[in-house]
């Protein structure tokens, strides 16, 4: 007889406790099939924008193969005439412990990183060492220890991502 | 009509959730670096109380007694994940600032007291008005917080800069220490201005209660 | 990751990142639990043990059911359920064997799942893409941060009840202070790079 009621007991929360969950989850899922769009156009024009930071002629740019680790992609960026720019490489970082780090890092015809910015970042304190668009101004300020406490971990994370790209030997384009 | 209103001031003022009642502390702690992060953690915050407390108020019969709190953190952190979602598609740079805190408003205290204390004994539009009241206070208390945090540690206020290029901003204040430091002296305010209104209640009260001996 | 990668996680966990001092994740607890220091201990080991389990657990949710269905989205639902669901077990665990401190933990223990410090380990552990040894050491390190944290600040309040501060201050704001200034000594551990 107990045994009867502690059952139902238990499938009735469990029932309930289910119903309630896919509810929840129809209700989430819903906002994520309407925020899809907007997220992924968004991501799209931050990298653009930061591309365009380094080479403010981009017209086009053309996705390049590559399988060099943590480079997400490689463009070869092309000035209204199809004439090269440069490359831009969509890297992303591990700052070892604070979070992943976004960065679009500039890339002469040369092969030399010309520049890099933070695209995305989750460390709260970080926005004092980037100024306003976010970029460290140039290469010497990355690698040098002026970025202090709170953005030690991710200076580490810039300097793996310039060895990363310097590593990839471009360079030397038609 | 009245009852709103009383709920509205009780939630910012008496209950306030962490002046008051000391919950939410962590995000309180950790968002209030500039006044811009807190005001959008705490709008945040009170989207989040508003939902779950009126969904929670809906279910009310419908989630089992046994499990409840198990439903509650269900509901709130699909609202949680609603809201992380849409801020990432509308506000991306705010949604960037607060970063991690956004998922963690699941464990932000204060909703799940509201849960338990309010909306799953009351009516769903009572709910949705105390978790706007709730969310207020709290968003108050970041407020309040942060505005000393920025302007001592940073210079600013809402970025806009107050005392011009010479200030050298007191680093310590939008550092973890200075936000232990500054909540404590809020609160040792507000426990101060609670403690001098008590006693003039009391004094009120013992002069009425002399007039009334006089009288009599 | 390497070994050394490994104990360099954990350190920075421990000490350079620590969760209540640098991150404030686990606060609530924090304040409220930490005024005897073995009670302060007892939780710490309870926090401990969830998050290491949770560590292990969280990883192979979000990369065996969550990834696959690319339902990356769901994973605070996901994990907090998990999260409440090991609390659950432990509380049934500690009651059937170790009576006193399920007695001496009282309402914190069923708090754990809202300690901020569980889920936020479990979702940074998603975030800097830790493997399953990396998740469970993350979970671990933080965890035994956040029992020091816990620990030295149980003895500095049982020395501040002997203190006559303001009355203003009295409880909550003379705590807040005394971790503002543990907050500050901790913040001579940033910088530090092995």
């Amino acid at each position: 007889m107990r045994d009867g009621t502690m059952m139902k007991t238990v499938v009735r929360v469990t029932w309930r406790l289910l119903a309630v969950c896919l509810v929840v989850a129809a209700l989430t899922a819903a906002v994520f099939a309407v925020t899809k769009e907007p997220i992924e156009s968004g991501e799209r024009a931050r990298k653009e924008e930061a591309m365009r930071l380094f080479f403010p002629e981009l017209s086009t740019y053309a996705e390049e193969k590559t399988t060099a680790s943590g480079v997400n992609a490689l463009y070869l960026v092309k000035d209204k005439d199809g004439g090269a720019l440069g490359w831009c490489v969509d890297f992303s970082g591990n700052s070892d412990y604070g979070g992943e780090v976004a960065m679009m890092i500039g890339v002469s015809l040369e092969g030399k990183v010309t520049g890099l910015q933070v695209i995305s970042h989750s460390e709260t304190f970080i926005d004092r060492y980037l100024d306003k668009s976010g970029c460290y101004t140039g290469i010497s300020a990355a690698r040098g220890s002026d970025l202090s406490a709170g953005a030690t971990l991710s200076y580490n994370a810039v300097r793996n991502a310039i060895d990363a790209v310097e590593q990839m030997g471009l360079g030397g384009v038609k | 009509m009245k009852g709103f209103l009383r709920q509205l001031k009780e939630g910012i003022l008496d209950h306030n959730p962490t002046l008051v009642q000391l919950l939410g502390m962590c995000p309180t702690l950790a968002t209030t670096t500039s006044v811009k992060n807190a005001i959008g953690m705490g709008l945040a915050a009170t989207v989040v109380l508003i939902f779950s407390n009126l969904f929670i108020s809906l279910l009310r019969k419908f989630i089992p007694k046994e499990a409840r709190i198990a439903g509650f953190i269900v509901i709130i952190s699909g609202f949680v994940t609603m809201v992380e979602l849409l801020m990432k598609a509308f506000f991306y740079s705010l949604y960037q600032s607060l970063g991690i805190f956004i998922p963690l408003i699941v464990v932000n205290c204060i909703i799940l007291a509201r849960a338990e204390a309010y909306a799953s004994k009351n009516k769903p539009l009572p709910s949705a008005v105390d978790g706007l009241a709730m969310g207020l206070g709290f968003t108050f208390a970041l407020l309040l917080v942060s505005t000393v945090r920025e302007i001592v540690g940073n210079g600013t206020f809402l970025g806009v800069s107050i005392f011009g290029k010479g200030y050298a901003p007191a680093l310590l204040f939008v550092m973890p220490a200075g936000a232990f430091l500054t909540l404590g002296f809020v609160i040792a305010g507000v426990q101060k201005v609670r403690a001098v209104r008590e006693e003039r209640a009391r004094a009120q009260a013992r002069a009425n209660e002399e007039t009334k001996e006089a009288t009599v | 990751m390497s070994f050394s990668d490994i104990l360099l996680l954990m350190f920075t966990a421990i000490l350079v990142e620590n969760f209540i001092f640098a991150k404030f994740y686990g606060c609530c607890p924090f304040l409220g639990v930490s005024d005897k220091p073995d009670t302060a201990l007892g939780m710490g080991m309870a926090v401990t043990f969830v998050m290491t389990l949770s560590g292990a657990a969280t990883y192979l949710v979000y990369h065996l059911l969550l990834v696959p269905f690319h339902l990356e989205y769901l994973k605070t639902v996901a994990f907090i359920l998990v999260i409440a669901a090991l609390v659950q077990f432990i509380e049934m665990f500690l009651k059937r064997f170790v009576p006193a401190l399920y007695a001496s933990l009282g309402i914190y223990l069923p708090l754990i799942t809202t300690n901020c410090a569980v889920l936020s380990a479990a979702l940074l552990a998603v975030q800097n893409d830790l493997n399953f040894i990396g998740s469970v050491a993350f979970g671990f390190s933080s965890a035994l941060g956040f029992t020091l944290a816990i620990v030295v600040f149980a003895g500095v309040r049982a020395r501040l009840q002997f203190a006559e501060p303001p009355r203003a201050f009295r409880g909550f704001p003379i705590t807040l202070i005394a971790a503002g200034l543990l907050a500050m000594a901790f913040a001579g551990f940033s910088g530090v790079r092995l």
